[in-house]
């Protein structure tokens, strides 16, 4: 591969950064919200208290909008912005900086480290890649038929690893099939469909377990360290949002379809070409049966035995964790390469932000305004949640959306008297719904990477789809969770 | 001949075979040689590589970026280069042919400096992460796809372009292609500005001013004999409207050198503008 100019790695991940003799400096518009952000925070910490707020509640409502600017604008990593976010509360005399750390000790932290050597092991083996191309051969007759299959591919692989890791799987396995059946990037609505079904695939089966998606422990955590807390299983989330992934997932699909017409008939290249590296990938390896086997083990303990009075869900994860090293599955260095630290303090951040909102009354000052202006008919704050969720978690990351969305959310449930956990499955859902833009989610930014859809076609697609699952969320809120499951009440 | 080496650079993040059509009818009609670059956008990688930072470790992202040139070259090989061989060998034409990874304008800026090219085709999409920077910092002329109408060559000239070039290009290409030339002064009374084609710099004038150049610049051009036009209005909406009214085969137009407004951001210049709105091929002079 030529190279046009000598950009080292460093260069393409300090994407807010120019190089001047050697030093990375931020940009100058990275300043610019760096120093909106801090202001904020000053403002807050100098500012007359209004009435019924606490001085430590002003300033951790000026702590979270630092979070949603920094977290949206992006001038430095995500991870970074938690880290400030739990330095900040001690320093400015907000919580106790023992109380602060303390939130790394909760029990989806855990989780979520163990949920990633998982998935490291199923990477390193390739299991991931086996099982999809096995399952995409059960759609392989026709060209409408196998983009269902995509989507519904990379709906279940996320239901076991995380989303973005699937579209990643899934980007080369698709691009060569497209290639097989010479459809042009950009002029093909088939190639458009297959590349939209895996951004759309992976993000609503990151929906379905706590595995998919960060915010889904997240939100779990947060529940848990309430006041009243609120324990969530496996069992439970899955029974919670299945019903959405399961009518959301073909919804979608048909809006893909209805937007762009497939054009292409003979589908036996593709055919071909799905033989073909499923016959590459050979016979299952002894590591691969032994991964499936501890995966599907895990599954069933989480299922089983993960509520309060059995072992919990990051003991079960951990145990599945310390079982694939005996086994010889992964060593430390998969570890090291495979389990993005990064996450971890972002959660970090995230759940001190929930924690911090809620203890200084910011959370039940910020919902009595939302109460004022929203009035508190339960449909309406619903709707207005679906919305305001979706419309934040479009114009940045998913956990950092749930994050500031979710201390607000329990506080204004708490306000108007129905449970936090219907007003936590709504943020948490919506928040992966992330559909129009490139920057949405990872996923959307890896199936764009493709060629084979323009921003206005995944903008195109995703209003309806968002649209659609506005209702979707909508229906399920108010049927199921309250109707059938009485979350409000629990 | 006017354009004997054709640079296309296409980007990963928009193709169309339209550049091929075009690219392959200018070179036989000009004996030209041509390089087509299959440009990897390194914006697409970096936007990818943000988007999944924190989310996944450096091997993954490392990862997931060879995955998407490894793709990328792949439909480079198996649908852009055929496509091109389709369209040049019935011409009797071999193109060269590269794959690139970086930035599409720096790339562009590259290939110029490194080698003798003296037209750069490329096909604009609106709706991508890229945002052409090449149709401000381009010093050779530059040729954007559109689709030709009749047989009219229209050259525009106004106080916001620099109009040289323009007028003699115009008339050789006029005659090269057997088209007829329509040329066209644009007095743009919005944005009271004239360029100074010896300065490379921007003045400020009056409208009555601006109005006596124009009217200069037809009245010295009629007496050479080139039948010229003079019309007051914005210069991308006139010359929107005028290609449409005359189905232009060709626009002609100076290159608006980058501006930027009093805070220090850049303004979007006419060039974007224009492209965007006009169906019809457009080359662009320096």
């Amino acid at each position: 591969m030529e190279k046009a100019s000598q950009i080292s790695q460093d260069d393409t991940l300090q994407k807010n950064r120019t190089l001047t003799n050697g030093v990375f400096f931020p940009k100058k518009s990275s300043y610019f919200f760096m120093l909106l952000a801090f202001f904020i925070v000053f403002l807050s910490y100098v500012l007359p208290t209004p009435h019924g707020l606490t001085r430590e509640g002003q300033i951790m409502i000026g702590i979270l909008v630092m979070a949603a600017i920094l977290w949206i604008t992006e001038p430095m990593p995500l991870a970074v912005t938690s880290l400030l976010i739990m330095i900040l509360q001690p320093l400015l005399g907000v919580m106790p900086a023992g109380d602060v750390f303390a939130s790394f000790g909760n029990k989806a932290v855990f989780f979520l480290i163990g949920a990633f050597i998982l998935a490291a092991a199923i990477e390193k083996h390739g299991l991931h890649r086996r099982m999809a191309l096995r399952f995409l051969r059960f759609f392989e007759n026709r060209p409408k038929i196998f983009t269902l299959g995509i989507m519904t591919a990379c709906a279940f692989l996320s239901f076991v690893m995380p989303e973005h890791g699937v579209a990643a799987l899934f980007l080369p396995i698709i691009a060569s099939i497209l290639i097989a059946t010479k459809v042009v990037p950009r002029q093909s609505n088939f190639g458009k469909i297959s590349m939209l079904c895996i951004a759309y695939g992976c993000s609503i089966g990151s929906l379905g377990t706590l595995v998919g998606g960060a915010r889904n422990p997240l939100t779990i955590g947060i529940l848990a360290d309430l006041t009243h807390p609120i324990n969530v299983t496996f069992f439970d989330w899955c029974l919670y949002s299945m019903p959405v992934v399961f009518i959301t997932l073909p919804l979608v699909w048909l809006v893909l379809i209805f937007a762009f017409p497939i054009e292409l008939k003979d589908f036996s290249d593709a055919k071909k070409e799905i033989d073909r590296q499923v016959t590459s990938e050979g016979k299952i390896k002894i590591h691969e049966v032994i991964v499936l086997g501890i995966l599907v083990l895990t599954i069933c303990l989480w299922i089983l035995f993960s509520s309060y009075q059995y072992f919990g869900l990051a003991a079960i994860a951990i145990l599945s964790g310390v079982l694939l090293f005996f086994t010889g599955c992964i060593t430390w260095g998969d570890v090291e390469q495979r389990v993005p630290w990064g996450i971890i303090l972002l959660y970090g951040g995230a759940i001190t932000l929930g924690i911090g909102i809620q203890s200084t009354g910011a959370g039940a000052w910020l919902a009595d305004l939302i109460f004022n202006m929203v009035g508190n008919n339960l449909y309406v704050v619903i709707l207005m949640m679906i919305l305001f969720t979706i419309l934040l978690t479009n114009v940045m990351s998913n956990v950092g959306a749930v994050a500031i969305l979710l201390p607000i959310g329990i506080a204004v449930a708490e306000k108007i008297g129905f449970s936090p956990l219907l007003s936590s499955m709504i943020i948490a859902l919506c928040g992966g719904l992330a559909f129009i833009l490139v920057i949405g989610t990872p996923g959307n930014a890896i199936a764009y990477s493709s060629g084979y859809f323009s921003t206005r076609d995944l903008f195109k697609a995703g209003v309806i789809a968002n649209a659609i699952c506005i209702g979707i969320v909508f229906c399920v809120a108010i049927f199921y969770w309250i109707g059938i499951l009485h979350l409000e009440a629990i | 001949m006017v354009f004997k080496n054709i640079l296309i650079p296409i980007s990963s993040e928009f193709y169309s075979k339209e550049v091929f059509e075009q690219g392959a009818s200018l070179a036989e009609r000009f004996e030209s040689k041509v390089t087509i670059e299959f440009i990897i956008e390194e914006k697409t990688l970096s936007q990818t590589e943000k988007r999944t930072d924190t989310f996944r470790t450096r091997v993954e992202k490392e990862e997931t970026k060879q995955v998407i040139i490894n793709s990328q070259r792949q439909t480079a090989d198996a649908i852009v280069f055929v496509d091109a061989k389709l369209s040049f060998e019935s011409k009797g034409i071999t193109p060269a042919k590269k794959i690139m990874e970086g930035k599409f304008s720096t790339i562009i800026e590259n290939e110029i400096k490194a080698s003798h090219f003296d037209l750069v085709l490329i096909s604009y999409e609106k709706e991508c992460l890229l945002k052409y920077r090449i149709l401000n910092d381009i010093d050779i002329p530059l040729w954007v796809t559109g689709t030709p109408g009749g047989q009219t060559l229209f050259a525009v000239c106004s106080n916001r372009t620099p109009n040289q070039k323009v007028l003699q290009m115009s008339q050789k290409l006029a005659q090269l292609l057997t088209m007829d030339l329509f040329l066209l002064y644009i007095v743009d009374v919005e944005d009271t500005i004239a360029y100074n084609e010896h300065t490379q710099r921007y003045v400020k004038m009056s409208v009555t001013d601006l109005l006596d150049t124009g009217q200069r610049f037809v009245d010295d051009l009629q007496i050479k004999g080139i039948p010229a036009h003079m019309t007051t209005g914005g210069v991308e909406g006139k010359t929107v409207q005028t290609a449409k009214q005359l189905n232009a085969g060709l626009v002609v137009i100076g290159q608006e050198p980058k501006r930027y407004d009093l805070l220090g951001f850049p303004v979007k210049s006419i060039n974007h503008r224009i492209v965007e709105k006009c169906k019809y091929p457009i080359l662009f002079l320096k």
